[in-house]
């Protein structure tokens, strides 16, 4: 019996101390009308050799030995060191649970603490939080927040934020009777023409800076206008472009959230991920999550407790900033590894190798008669490239060499049927990239000969 | 004294670094060197670097390894959270999650390039409905709390789409703290009825809060105290009655793997937490997942997408993600959900099979009942009787002599033992909360109670050896207060 | 019933009277039933309020705590002190622990009030 200790010995002596007569004495508080009628309907049990093959098996018929992926939207294909892996399969990191009794939790407690350090230098703001479960539910709930600190009922989101978090934003709103206003693009980044018309009377504006086409936006006039108008900017950022691109805290964000899969986490077919949140100082109480603080012990030695508590749910219940218990602990950690390890240095060249590579892909491929890129405007990791052919045939074609040229737009932007965004990381070597631009062009000129 | 001065067992990694260093080498740049300046001009750029540490390998691998060996952690020994179901966490599933197959494929691959993933969640689903007798799961969530919000939402859109969202959920004072809070963020009410001594939901105060505004129940069953709602048949017919519906708590499932199946009492809904009764690792804190179970009336306003199989391969595949679903709530995550620790309750379910996940709830319920049996001596017990999975004690005894449970738990961790969950349920007084679970060995539950018993002992002769722990733990008990007035969650020091 | 005299809630608030403007905090039973206190959440000026209504409230490290309003009538004043030292209504509670300050709409109220006696005798039961 797998992972079961007792013996029908065991069984015996412990029923014999109980003063039951057997197991099912012990269930006698549930009715027999009540009880399942027959033996659960799931497979197995399967012995470790066996759950091995099947598993495999199934890993298997995931495509990842021999394509090359431009896969971008939020979640990329960095490379995870070694050490990050290592540090992460510690079991006394990754068995343990929520530092509840903070005197035999000191190791996860500190790991937090760092994690909202980083957090905290990277955004420029003054608070994090430990976690949330993604970059898309963080941004949802920074909204809440928002709507919370200024006691208004609209917020207002660019249409450039990705598709899957403006979804989330819809459906966690959803019971608050807020007015949703999705803002137009003009190039590709936020009309500011159409962003006036929206300001007046939001709680917040949630903006994506890089935006889900990788492109900059103008971040620094709308941080104004959006402080003008008495909103939150809410920034939810790529963490990486952190490395080389002026932080929220410097264009006039008041909470920044964003994705943190790319600090050392797989793809894992989009879980778990990472959701970040941070804030201004005066915002702290409003925070969902667990937050952890350094103090002192009866001793005078530093430690780390979680605190402000009594925002959370198992204190304040229904008047809890939120429901969130269980986060992306271990994720956290992944994050707060891999950042000491690449460190200043290695975060900035990290950041500076993505977009090189991305910009002479774009180059690579606008070169090709026939293709563009959809918009004009300076871009980090990832780009729009718009073909002279139906995007959905061209990923098929591609696919047969091996190659994943991108994400198809049309499917959640209008009028973008022939685009793909296509994004870049510091593992794709420069014949990856060239290997993408031929093969892109073959097809293509084998379409114009057709 | 500030905190950046007081003695320090590890320092932080911003005070270990050392200019110059760093742990990671990235292959030379084969492609010209972009100019930030230039490529997005002087404004979009950083002035000043963000102050990240710099260390080598060997400084963070040790740094985070001593860091590591200050945690108790569920490898080592028991970790009995009352309702957090600390069980074992196998090693091969850590295995299976980190296979290449798993981990380095995007979620946009198209569906002919994943079918192993798309099967995975697809049977996962398949096998949570079939254990908990509900007939379609949506593994979206990414915890409990999410998998409750996930609920309640459904809820909504249900009764919305029958001419009214209503206005209340009622919940047990028995219940953990994200239902309230799940609840009112789907924008709901909580109306709070109380529970009997032994933490039972009151049958009448129940009859007497539903009306025609009640959209749902939630309930806990076993409850939070370890006891089965023996009237729970009646508790769904009152609801139902009313034209509300009965959402399961799913955190103490553990208890009933094999001899209770929510769905065939007559729940509507229900959470599962993969990181509880699926034996998926807690993380100090996640990721777990909180996939949400319920029966066809609910089934089309569950997240988007859904993973599907489609045998004829009409679409050139055999399974796929559906994302066509009008009536569905919308999304609750940015992708599927936390697919890698799927991957790991799917291969538990394998493991253990039928018979097996059977065995857990009888072998949960047999070692709480033991240790409930040892403790009972020295113990307050509020309920009387046998305890399903969990129970609670009382230190109320103790608290005579000037012992709480809160010293109760310091002193255990001097003992290498990782403390009960501490006053909850809120209607118990100085209450400790017992879950050990079925993989704990008799020894190990004998060390438990041993060290309790020695504990309540020492309660009685010497009470300051208890009041002054922990002694043994790096760290002694800590300024809780100070951490929440001098608030420091980021270190400044360089 | 003189101004000045303080008088008490049986929800453990404490109100003195200075001509139309009532002085409040909780008292020193309640502060000691919460231990050590870290925040409190001062009501902006100009805040109208019922008697009854949650008026602010005060958090320890495990707790918060409603205060309710022993008056009816408006927040003049709050104790801009407990910013950076909540501690005070641990050290001080009916001195320099005071909280917030309501001009009352009339004395009814507070004349109904618990003197220092009576409410000795509430929280000895």
């Amino acid at each position: 019996m797998p992972y079961v200790p007792n013996t029908e010995r065991d069984r015996d002596e412990m029923l014999e101390v109980i003063g039951a007569s057997s197991v099912e004495d012990l269930l006698r508080d549930v009715p027999a009308e009540l009880r399942a009628k027959a033996p659960l309907e799931v497979p197995g049990p399967l012995s470790e050799i066996e759950l091995v093959r099947h598993v495999s098996e199934l890993a298997a018929r995931n495509r990842v030995e021999g394509v090359v992926s431009f896969l971008g939207g939020g979640i990329y294909d960095h490379a995870v060191p070694a050490a990050v892996r290592h540090v992460v399969r510690l079991p006394h990191f990754y068995t343990a649970y929520t530092p509840y009794q903070a005197e035999a939790s000191q190791g996860t407690l500190q790991t937090i603490y760092e994690f909202q350090s980083l957090i905290v230098r990277l955004t420029g703001m003054d608070v994090a939080n430990a976690s949330m479960y993604d970059g898309a539910t963080a941004a949802a709930e920074a909204c809440l927040m928002a709507i919370d600190a200024t006691k208004r009922r609209k917020v207002v989101v660019s249409a450039s934020v990705s598709p899957a978090a403006r979804r989330v934003l819809r459906t966690m709103l959803a019971p608050d009777a807020v007015d949703i206003v999705e803002v137009p693009l003009r190039h590709g980044v936020t009309d500011l023409a159409a962003l006036d018309g929206a300001l007046p009377d939001a709680a917040a504006l949630l903006l994506q800076h890089p935006n889900y086409f990788g492109l900059l936006e103008p971040a620094r006039e709308i941080g104004e206008r959006v402080s003008s108008s008495g909103a939150l900017l809410v920034a939810s950022v790529d963490p990486v472009s952190l490395a080389l691109l002026a932080p929220p805290g410097s264009y006039g964000a008041e909470i920044a959230v964003g994705e943190g899969q790319s600090l050392g986490s797989p793809m894992g077919f989009g879980g778990p991920l990472l959701g970040f949140m941070a804030a201004r100082k005066k915002h702290v109480r409003r925070l969902p999550g667990r937050i952890v603080g350094a103090t002192v012990d009866a001793h005078g030695r530093r430690g780390y407790v979680m605190t402000l508590q009594t925002r959370e749910q198992h204190i304040r219940r229904e008047k809890a900033t939120s429901n969130i218990c269980t986060n992306e602990g271990l994720v956290a950690l992944t994050a707060a590894v891999y950042l000491s390890l690449l460190g200043e240095r290695g975060f900035r060249e990290l950041a500076v190798q993505v977009t090189s590579k991305a910009h002479y892909a774009a180059d690579a491929l606008s070169r090709i008669a026939g293709v563009r890129l959809c918009f004009p405007g300076a871009f980090f990791r990832e780009f729009a490239v718009e073909l002279p052919v139906d995007a959905g045939r061209v990923r098929d074609e591609l696919a047969r060499a091996g190659i994943w040229p991108g994400i198809p737009c049309g499917r959640d932007y209008d009028g973008m049927d022939r685009s793909l965004l296509v994004s870049v990381t510091e593992t794709h070597s420069r014949a990856d990239i060239d290997s993408l631009a031929s093969a892109l062009e073959a097809i293509i000129a084998t379409r114009r000969v057709s | 004294m500030s905190v950046l001065d007081a003695k320090v067992l590890e320092p932080t990694v911003f005070e270990l670094s050392s200019p110059g260093r760093t742990g990671y080498r990235l292959p030379a740049l084969d492609v010209p060197e972009l100019d930030p300046v230039a490529a997005f001009g002087p404004q979009a750029v950083r002035t000043a670097p963000p102050g990240l540490p710099e260390l080598t390998e060997p400084d963070v691998v040790r740094h985070f390894t001593r860091l590591a060996e200050m945690n108790h952690h569920v490898d080592r020994a028991i970790y009995p959270l009352g309702s957090c179901t600390m069980k074992y966490n196998p090693k091969v599933n850590e295995d299976l999650a980190g296979l290449p197959g798993f981990a380095a494929i995007h979620p946009e691959a198209e569906p002919q390039f994943c079918q192993g993933a798309i099967s995975l969640m697809y049977h996962l689903g398949r096998h949570l409905a079939r254990i908990s007798g509900m007939d379609e799961v949506s593994l979206q969530p990414a915890a409990g709390a999410a998998g409750e919000l996930t609920g309640m939402l459904v809820v909504r859109a249900y009764h919305e789409d029958h001419g009214n969202p209503r206005t209340n959920v009622i919940v047990p004072d028995s219940a953990h703290g994200t239902n309230p809070a799940s609840l009112t963020l789907a924008g709901y009410h909580a109306v709070e009825i109380p529970s009997g001594p032994d933490g039972r939901i009151d049958v009448d105060a129940l009859g007497k809060a539903l009306d025609a505004e009640t959209a749902a129940v939630m309930v806990t069953n076993p409850n939070t105290l370890g006891v089965f709602e023996n009237r729970i048949r009646e508790v769904i017919d009152l609801v139902h009655g009313v034209g509300g519906l009965v959402y399961l708590d799913g955190a103490n499932l553990n208890a009933s793997l094999g001899i209770v199946r929510p769905g065939d009492i007559g729940f509507d809904l229900m959470h599962y937490n993969l990181h509880k009764t699926f034996s998926t690792p807690h993380g100090g804190g996640g990721p777990g997942s909180g996939p949400v179970g319920v029966k066809r009336h609910l089934a089309d306003y569950l997240p988007t997408p859904m993973p599907r199989r489609d045998e004829a391969r009409s679409r050139g595949v055999e399974y796929y993600l559906e994302h066509d679903r009008p009536k569905s709530i919308g999304k609750v995550h940015a992708a599927y959900g936390n697919f890698l620790v799927m991957v790991k309750a799917y291969a538990y379910i394998l493991t253990l099979g039928p018979a097996g996940l059977r065995r857990v709830a009888e072998n949960a319920v047999l070692n709480a009942n033991y240790l409930q049996a040892r403790l009972a001596g020295d113990y307050d017990l509020p309920q009387k009787g046998y305890c399903q999975h969990e129970f609670v004690l009382s230190a109320s005894r103790q608290k005579d002599r000037g012992v709480k449970a809160l010293d109760i738990a310091k002193r255990l961790l001097d003992y290498g033992l990782h403390a009960p969950t501490v006053y909850f349920p809120l209607i118990v007084k100085e209450a400790l909360m017992i879950e050990p679970t079925e993989t704990e060995s008799r020894a190990s539950l004998d060390r438990f109670a041993d060290a309790l018993i020695e504990i309540a002992k020492a309660a009685e002769s010497s009470p300051e050896s208890v009041t002054a722990a922990p002694t043994t733990t790096p760290v002694a008990r800590l300024d809780e207060a100070r951490a929440a007035k001098d608030l420091n969650v980021a270190w400044e020091g360089r | 019933m003189g101004a000045g005299e303080t008088r008490f809630t049986k929800t453990h608030e404490w109100v003195r009277a200075e001509g139309d403007v009532a002085v409040m905090g909780i008292t020193d039973y309640a502060q000691h039933e919460l231990g050590d206190i870290v925040f409190v959440e001062l009501p902006p000026v100009g805040k109208a309020v019922t008697v009854g209504d949650v008026v602010t409230t005060v958090e320890s490290v495990k707790s918060v705590s409603e205060v309710y309003a022993p008056v009816t009538g408006t927040v003049t004043e709050v104790n801009g002190e407990l910013e950076g030292s909540p501690g005070l209504v641990n050290s001080d509670p009916e001195g320099s622990g005071w909280i917030l300050k309501l001009r009352m709409a009339d004395r009814s109220a507070f004349l109904k009030l618990l003197d220092r006696g009576a409410y000795d005798k509430e929280t000895a039961k």
